[in-house]
């Protein structure tokens, strides 16, 4: 994607609403459940993108990420700022789901 | 012999700008044109490219190792059904691109024999072996 693109459709999540938010996730085609939701396009996993902030920024809760790690999250994943708030947005919908996907994930790299 | 590998989806881009700054012969789901492929497939490509593949999503990348382990012995098939290994990765509080890039340099420039094995890094146990349990040769097709 280019610069020119990411800033085109940054200059555009000013104005999004939280339905436009909503319309950028959707499940996983191959994995059932909430804890597996994408962003479009044949994004990364919500799960991905919010573990990536938590370990990047040193922080404990991704949906309190400020605007420079939101940023870098775009520009690590070539997304774009505002599919990484659409991220976020649907993690603070859906934290139990995540937080347990994230949590599974550690489980079975640290604990075997 | 250094490892070539391959980053599974959800990897970021920049993991993979890393390796490749550091030297190591890395490709990913993305660069391949391959986003959107179920983890069977990712995993049978990687097997297909002779490369060990990298991912974050150690749960399903578990099951499958285990299932290609078991099924292949079940079917007398160990010699043909064969990876180049899986790395699983868990990046949790603190732990930046460089320190897992670091990590993964360090296994992939001295790595030992991959065919059909797990290893996983987390910052506190660093690389390990996950096993398979082989109990079950008693189970048949």
């Amino acid at each position: 994607m280019t610069m020119a693109a990411h800033a085109t459709r940054d200059t555009l999540a000013e104005q999004a609403t939280p339905v436009d938010l909503k319309a950028m996730v959707k499940p996983d085609p191959n994995r059932p459940g909430p804890d597996r939701w994408r962003l479009v396009d044949a994004g990364p996993a919500i799960w991905a993108v919010v573990q990536h902030m938590i370990a990047e920024g040193n922080i404990d809760d991704a949906t309190q990420a400020s605007d420079a790690l939101v940023a870098r999250t775009a520009a690590d994943y070539d997304i774009t700022e505002i599919e990484v708030r659409a991220a976020l947005a649907y993690y603070a919908a859906n934290r139990t789901a995540i937080d347990t996907r994230i949590a599974i994930n550690a489980d079975i790299a640290g604990n075997h | 012999m250094a490892l070539t590998i391959y980053m599974d989806e959800d990897v970021t881009e920049r993991l993979t700008e890393a390796l490749l700054r550091l030297g190591l012969d890395v490709t990913s789901v993305s660069r391949l044109g391959n986003k959107g492929l179920k983890d069977y497939e990712q995993l049978l490509i990687a097997a297909g490219l002779n490369r060990t593949l990298l991912t974050y999503n150690t749960e399903d990348f578990e099951l499958l190792h285990g299932a290609w382990r078991m099924w292949s012995r079940a079917w007398n098939a160990t010699t043909a059904a064969r990876h180049a290994g899986i790395l699983l990765i868990h990046s949790s509080k603190g732990i930046t691109v460089p320190d897992i890039a670091t990590a993964v340099h360090r296994f992939a420039s001295n790595p030992p024999p991959m065919d059909n094995r797990l290893f996983a890094w987390t910052s506190d146990r660093d690389w390990h072996e996950i096993l398979v349990p082989e109990r079950n040769d008693n189970v048949r097709p």
